[in-house]
């Protein structure tokens, strides 16, 4: 810090130095270097138009080296943080930038083995795929035969259920039909021995029931 | 009370008092004549039901019909407590249950004995002889003549039935045909 500070202020002198001796040069043209004019401001004595020619140099010094001084004090300061942060963050891009290409170098290994067994890993997946295509494969074959089965079991069960409805429905009209038909022969001859004869029997069924 | 509760108690009262008096047939027969009186006269029919008219009226019209007929004094009573009680109105489900009562305590059965064609008196006695020895009671028949029957007795005591007609005898062939 104190080492910066010592560097700064010798940078300061001889620019401060550099510049007076620009000035003493800036102020000859006849011969050897002289100063015209060192403290004088034209609110003094000196005349408009040559203050303008031959400045107060000796003020521009002081006024250069106030403002080295201001600048050094607050860089003395600021800086070494500033440098010592923006070191710290060079270093952890470094850092970073470090572990970034360990990692590709690592992935690029890791690709290379891979590469190099790629031909091994596609027979493995085509094999994979082959297995499991043709279990897929046996169990759709399953599913369906399955489902035929059971489709036609349905189906062969509704046929019977039809079948024996209509049966039935066939058994019933066949019944009414003989029913009417003989309802109607029966009416057509019925005559008086025969309502005895139904009587006869229907006495002996209620005799035979009393018996029983 | 519903009518059917207030008819059995009617009759229950009425069974017991004319079981003492041993007048159970009479009475029985002597109301069942009243009721069919009434209702074969519309006007004697609107006097004894219709209570626009008053239970005097009612009273006097059936004691005016009591002195032409000669009721037996506790059929004539029990009419004119009805009518004063103003339970006239019930006598049908009255008769209906004092019937089935009187029939209880005789051992005797009601029977529908149907036929296409009439029977004769022999034959309906025959019929009734073989219902009295299958139910072991005394049986009281009505004849119907049904023509549905085709030919043939159907015989019905209260939920049991004895079918020797030819339409049941159809009927089974029907059933044995689809079975």
């Amino acid at each position: 810090m104190l080492a910066l500070r010592k560097v700064l202020f010798g940078i300061t002198f001889a620019l401060s130095g550099l510049s007076a001796s620009s000035a003493l040069a800036a102020g000859g043209g006849h011969g050897e270097p002289h100063v015209t004019n060192w403290f004088s401001l034209p609110i003094f004595n000196i005349e408009l138009s040559e203050s303008i020619h031959a400045p107060a140099l000796g003020w521009v010094m002081v006024s250069f080296a106030v403002y080295v001084g201001i600048i050094v004090f607050i860089m003395s300061k600021k800086l070494p943080d500033f440098l010592a942060q923006r070191s710290e963050l060079i270093r952890q891009a470094i850092d970073e930038a470090s572990e970034a290409k360990k990692e590709a170098e690592a992935n690029a290994r890791k690709y290379e083995e891979r590469m190099a067994k790629l031909d091994e890993e596609l027979k493995q997946m085509r094999e994979d795929f082959s297995t499991q295509g043709q279990t897929e494969f046996e169990r759709i074959e399953q599913s369906a035969e399955s489902a035929a089965q059971k489709m036609q079991k349905d189906t062969e069960a509704t046929i019977d259920a039809e079948l024996q409805k209509a049966l039935a429905q066939l058994q019933t009209e066949t019944a009414k039909l003989s029913y009417d038909l003989a309802k109607e022969q029966l009416e057509k001859s019925l005559n008086a021995s025969d309502q005895a004869r139904l009587e006869e029997t229907f006495l002996e069924d209620l005799n035979r029931q009393a018996q029983a | 009370m519903s009518e059917g509760k207030v008819a059995r108690r009617y009759a229950r009262a009425l069974i017991e008092v004319a079981s003492e008096e041993n007048l159970v047939d009479v009475v029985e027969s002597e109301l069942s004549a009243f009721l069919k009186l009434v209702h074969g006269n519309d006007e004697l029919k609107q006097i004894i039901f219709n209570p626009v008219f008053s239970v005097e009226e009612r009273t006097a019209v059936v004691e005016g019909l009591s002195k032409s007929v000669s009721w037996n004094a506790l059929t004539h009573k029990i009419l004119l407590v009805l009518v004063e009680k103003e339970r006239i109105t019930a006598l049908e489900a009255i008769l209906e249950a004092f019937s089935g009562e009187a029939d209880r305590l005789a051992n005797r059965l009601r029977a529908t004995i149907s036929s296409a064609q009439p029977l004769t008196e022999d034959r309906l006695a025959q019929i009734v002889t073989g219902l009295e020895k299958r139910t072991g009671k005394t049986v009281l028949a009505q004849t119907d003549i049904d023509e549905s029957l085709l030919s043939g007795v159907r015989a019905q005591i209260g939920g049991l039935v004895f079918d020797g007609s030819l339409k049941a005898r159809l009927q089974e062939m029907q059933r044995q045909l689809v079975n």
